[in-house]
């Protein structure tokens, strides 16, 4: 995740608002319906973008001063447009890919906005469109690619982080995966901000908040997961709430503030501030105070549970 | 828009009172040359066509040719300006003048060919050309299988061949097309065509 956000940051220049360039074998010109349909092996190229599809549709604006002139006694009906009237949007269907940079989408259907600067990706109903970058790979159920900013907007986003976390050689690796309703990345920032029930999960522990922002370096690396607005964390029987979770990758521990409570089967534990290392399962709870039963955890020792 | 200039050229001879005299002619126009000199040639011909009492084109042509049999009408220099109606898919252009070196038709078949390098150029700004286009009148669809290139305000395109309702509903450009779009661009309306009424105008030389 930390690589997407910091190449989507650390790509191409912010794109111009250049002419489109685009070949295909027919162009059909339809000019009452304001449109143009491009068909069979269609390209369209813009400032280091490419977008290829099998077929798409040219959408012409209205035109201001007709529109206005003809509004009152051709109500509802649009002037016929032609070539070298403002194109509205672009709509390509059918095997869409998109180049940008040494980042890359795929979907169903694509739709370039003039007005908004966006390209809006959706699947078919049965696979949902992807981006790449590098090794990263997103899913959402739609990606929006901001044109002049790089940014990108992801409605419930399903995200691998395959770099975020190295992991040592001798150990299985383990990917981290995340979930939300909505995944934004923030090129300036180099920040991914996922909001609505965000949910990650790496191994046997899964973490619960309503937002997440993971923050990336200048080298695409993940840095910290930083969770608000009520946590739950959980691993195994072992679960813990607070108000704030902030996950450190290089350390790969989670340090819990704000109310952090433990609870591990009939334990309770209460402090300033609850760490979890990841990797060792170890806890450490500062200014600690609870209910320890250890009747309850006498066959983790027989079955030598790693605590 | 181009079936306009065939229209246009073949209104020239109507005009003159050849037209009525059209033998029952083939299915498609004969391609070769004519061997028989025309029956009619009108030199420094301008013409116009008018429909529900506006102009649509007026133009010229050097030369004029009509062939009683077939009902073939020859022209050199052809040079017609169209006026498309505002209901058309032409309308966005405002006034077209268009060129060939050559054009010819057929009455009978209504078909016609303008070739030798047929070019355009309308009053919102566009230009175009292309090697040579048919006309279909019984279709109403014009065609082409030469080259096509053309650009306005915010475009340029380039196709290898097109085919076209005369009406402008649909224009497609066929073979393999290539060009470029700006998105943003800010077009002027189109110009409006201020149809001048015209006659038709020529010296006759019968044969």
């Amino acid at each position: 995740m930390i690589a997407l956000a910091a190449a989507l940051a650390a790509a191409t220049p912010a794109a111009a608002r250049g002419p489109v360039d685009f070949t295909a074998q027919t162009m059909r010109l339809e000019p009452r319906d304001r449109r143009a349909r491009l068909d069979t092996a269609v390209r369209l190229s813009r400032d280091g973008m490419v977008v290829t599809g099998d077929r798409a549709v040219v959408e012409f604006a209205p035109d201001e001063a007709q529109t206005t002139r003809h509004r009152s006694r051709r109500r509802g009906r649009d002037e016929p447009a032609l070539l070298g009237q403002s194109v509205d949007r672009f709509t390509v269907n059918g095997n869409v890919h998109v180049q940008r940079g040494g980042r890359t989408a795929d979907g169903a259907h694509g739709v370039f906005d003039a007005k908004a600067q966006t390209l809006v990706l959706t699947g078919d109903g049965k696979e949902d469109p992807v981006l790449r970058d590098g090794s990263e790979t997103l899913t959402g159920d739609r990606i929006v690619m901001r044109l002049d900013t790089e940014d990108v907007d992801v409605q419930k986003p399903r995200l691998v982080l395959r770099r975020s976390v190295p992991e040592a050689e001798d150990e299985p690796q383990l990917p981290t995966r995340v979930e939300a309703s909505r995944l934004a990345l923030d090129r300036s920032e180099r920040l991914a901000r996922f909001t609505d029930d965000v949910v990650v999960r790496r191994g046997d522990v899964t973490v619960r908040g309503p937002r997440m922002d993971a923050h990336y370096d200048t080298s695409g690396q993940l840095t910290t997961l930083v969770l608000r607005g009520g946590v739950e964390l959980r691993q195994g029987e072992r679960r813990a709430v607070a108000q704030n979770a902030d996950y450190d990758a290089r350390t790969r521990e989670v340090v819990l503030t704000g109310e952090p409570r433990l609870f591990d089967r009939g334990d309770v534990l209460v402090g300033e501030r609850i760490a979890l290392a990841l990797d060792s399962h170890e806890v450490r709870v500062e200014r600690a105070h609870g209910r320890l039963r250890p009747e309850a955890h006498q066959d983790e020792a027989k079955a030598g549970v790693k605590r | 828009m181009w079936s306009q200039f065939a229209i246009a050229t073949t209104a020239a001879a109507l005009l003159v009172g050849c037209g009525d005299q059209a033998a029952p002619g083939s299915a498609v126009s004969d391609p070769s040359p004519p061997t028989h000199p025309p029956d009619v040639v009108l030199h420094d011909v301008a013409f116009a066509r008018l429909a529900d009492g506006r102009v649509t084109a007026r133009g010229t042509a050097n030369e004029l040719g009509y062939r009683r049999a077939g009902g073939r009408l020859d022209a050199d220099v052809g040079f017609a300006t169209l006026y498309p109606e505002p209901s058309s898919g032409y309308a966005i252009f405002g006034a077209v003048q268009v060129d060939a070196p050559r054009a010819e038709g057929d009455l009978s078949s209504k078909r016609g060919t303008g070739s030798g390098g047929v070019h355009f150029r309308a009053a919102r700004g566009d230009r175009g050309s292309t090697e040579r286009i048919l006309w279909d009148g019984l279709h109403d669809e014009l065609s082409g299988d030469r080259e096509v290139i053309a650009s306005g305000p915010g475009y340029a395109v380039r196709s290898h061949g097109f085919s076209a309702h005369a009406d402008g509903s649909d224009i497609t450009l066929t073979g393999g097309v290539s060009g470029t779009l700006q998105p943003e661009s800010s077009v002027p309306g189109a110009l409006s065509a201020n149809a001048g009424q015209t006659v038709a105008a020529s010296k006759a030389r019968k044969r």
